[in-house]
């Protein structure tokens, strides 16, 4: 570059220098950086998807005075490039912004569209954990009247559109319900019927996810208003002290088994100390014993074990062994059947 | 001149409504199935189940309380349903009437929100302790026709199910199902009790 009295070698190029686009390319990031100080700019904080993770940033937000009241809930964002991906939030303005469009880049600066979170939403994954995300609300059903019914019953209706990140937990949202009320004790339940997977996937730019929810009813019983969570469950941790009084039983017709190629059932059953049975999450494992095993054919389903004796067998007055034990609180129980002849 | 007497569509309403309602252990079973959460929890359970308006105090202040309750007169749930609820309608209605006798007929119409018709482990227990089993919309029709085998004071003999069809299953709305029950009862066309000797 020509030497020139006011320029120093820290000096960016100007348009006469003969050199615009070297220039251009070395100083590209520069002129946003500098943009960056200016009063064009202003500090934002930077979040993942559940906003464990910040990192205070300066970028420039444009936007600012919008036209229409749904412009108003969305911002364009010029970030320092690849600094963004969608499906991150922008905390400004005390509020929180989705970055909902594909980050695009000019080569000076990276730009993202925004759409305001309105609303937090509150969900339990299957491990008990509770989930919260920040979400972009809009209507599903702008002229829908709320109600819907016939002459019995009339339910209230509605359906909302929701943007939220794409990330693990996101993605696991549809079906359940949730509450969607700014109310402080909140009534409002919505169950999420659709999930939109892939419409806003840009890979390695990050994602948001796009849902439907549907209006449905308060549910009482599991829905917990405290703490806004529908559909709340606790999960007890296992206490082998607790089903130290529970007893397992086998229930077959006979005790003798003949070798008719025909199935005899054995059903067992697990109870606890007041007798009543159990029924869910109980995985059973059966185990045969018998020196007439070669002549045995069997059939395990869960607590039913069907046993068959092949006619070939002739091992008259042999014992077959059958245990059962319940997997997960070890509870046992033996019969013996003795080998009979058919007549 | 011959005399025609339809008061007792109401009456029997009534009737059945206390049945259901102050039958006791069974009644507090039915209540606690129907609604295993009060709607307000200001009110005692039978203002919840039967539902009406009422004013609240919290000090000076007053708060008017409308309760939709369970039990509805009508075949219908008068109010726009928010809240996952359970219900119990009552309609009644002539079959046959000379100027003697009437034939009434009592269709009582249960009805479950989808998300309540499974019971919690412990609700599951503790009724079938109590010998009811089934779902709770099962053992909402178990409790209802055993309260309802005590309806003595209703017509000539007793309150008797349908021949034809006594149960019917019943789909109020895509979140609902419920089952029709069907009773029928035979009364005298004038309350004799009411008359004076002379037959006035």
């Amino acid at each position: 570059m020509k030497k020139w009295y006011l320029i120093s070698d820290n000096t960016s190029p100007n348009m006469i220098g003969g050199f615009e686009n070297e220039g251009f390319n070395q100083y590209k990031n520069d002129a946003f950086s500098e943009v960056l100080t200016t009063e064009l700019s202003r500090d934002v904080v930077l979040y993942n998807c559940d906003l464990t993770n910040a990192v205070n940033i300066r970028c420039v937000i444009q936007g600012n005075s919008p036209d229409t009241y749904l412009k108003s809930m969305e911002r364009i964002g010029l970030f320092a490039p690849g600094l963004v991906k969608a499906g991150m939030y922008i905390y400004f303005e005390n509020c929180y912004w989705l970055i909902t469009g594909y980050p695009s880049n000019n080569g000076f600066y990276e730009k993202a569209t925004m759409h305001l979170c309105q609303h937090k939403i509150c969900w339990q994954n299957k491990k008990g954990a509770i989930i919260e995300r920040w979400c972009n609300v809009t209507s599903a059903s702008k002229y829908d009247t709320g109600e819907t019914g016939n002459s019995t019953i009339v339910l209230s209706s509605d359906n909302l559109t929701l943007l939220l990140p794409n990330d693990f937990e996101s993605m696991k949202l549809d079906g359940l319900r949730v509450f969607i009320d700014i109310a402080e004790i909140p009534k409002k339940v919505y169950k999420i019927t659709r999930s939109d997977t892939v419409l806003y996937n840009y890979g390695e730019h990050g994602g948001i996810l796009s849902f439907i929810a549907d209006k449905d009813e308060f549910n009482p019983s599991t829905d917990n208003q405290d703490i806004r969570v529908c559909d709340y469950f606790t999960l007890q941790e296992k206490d082998d002290n607790n089903t130290a009084n529970w007893k397992m039983s086998l229930f077959c017709n006979c005790r003798v088994i003949k070798p008719l190629n025909e199935y005899y059932t054995i059903e067992a059953k697990l109870y606890d100390e007041n007798a009543i049975e159990i029924i869910d999450d109980i995985e059973y494992v059966w185990s045969i014993d018998s020196s007439a095993l070669d002549y045995l054919t069997y059939i395990k389903d869960k607590n039913i074990l069907q046993i068959s004796l092949s006619s070939k067998c002739e091992m008259y007055g042999e014992e077959i062994t059958v245990t059962c034990m319940s997997k997960h609180t070890g509870h046992t129980k033996t019969i013996t059947f003795k080998i009979q002849e058919v007549w | 001149m011959a005399s025609y007497d339809f008061k007792s569509l109401g009456y029997y309403k009534d009737l059945l409504f206390q049945l259901l309602t102050f039958s006791g252990e069974k009644s507090d079973l039915l209540i606690e199935i129907v609604m295993p959460v009060l709607d307000d929890s200001r009110f005692n359970k039978f203002d919840n189940f039967i539902g009406g308006e009422y004013e609240c105090y919290d000090g000076d202040d007053v708060e008017y309380v409308k309760l939709n309750g369970h039990l509805y007169d009508v075949p219908f749930v008068y109010t726009t349903i928010t809240d996952t609820i359970n219900a119990i309608c009552i309609d009644t209605n002539l079959n046959r009437c000379n100027q003697n006798t009437k034939d009434i007929s009592i269709v009582i119409n249960v009805m479950c929100h989808k998300d309540n018709l499974t019971l919690d482990v412990d609700t599951k227990r503790k009724f079938k302790k109590l010998g009811y089993t089934g779902n709770r919309l099962d053992i909402i029709v178990a409790l209802v026709g055993e309260i309802l085998n005590y309806a003595s004071d209703l017509g000539i003999g007793s309150l008797t199910p349908s021949i034809h069809n006594p149960v019917v299953p019943y789909y109020p709305n895509q979140n609902f199902f419920g089952k029709t029950l069907s009773y029928s009862c035979s009364d005298f066309m004038v309350d004799y009790s009411q008359r004076s000797i002379n037959g006035d």
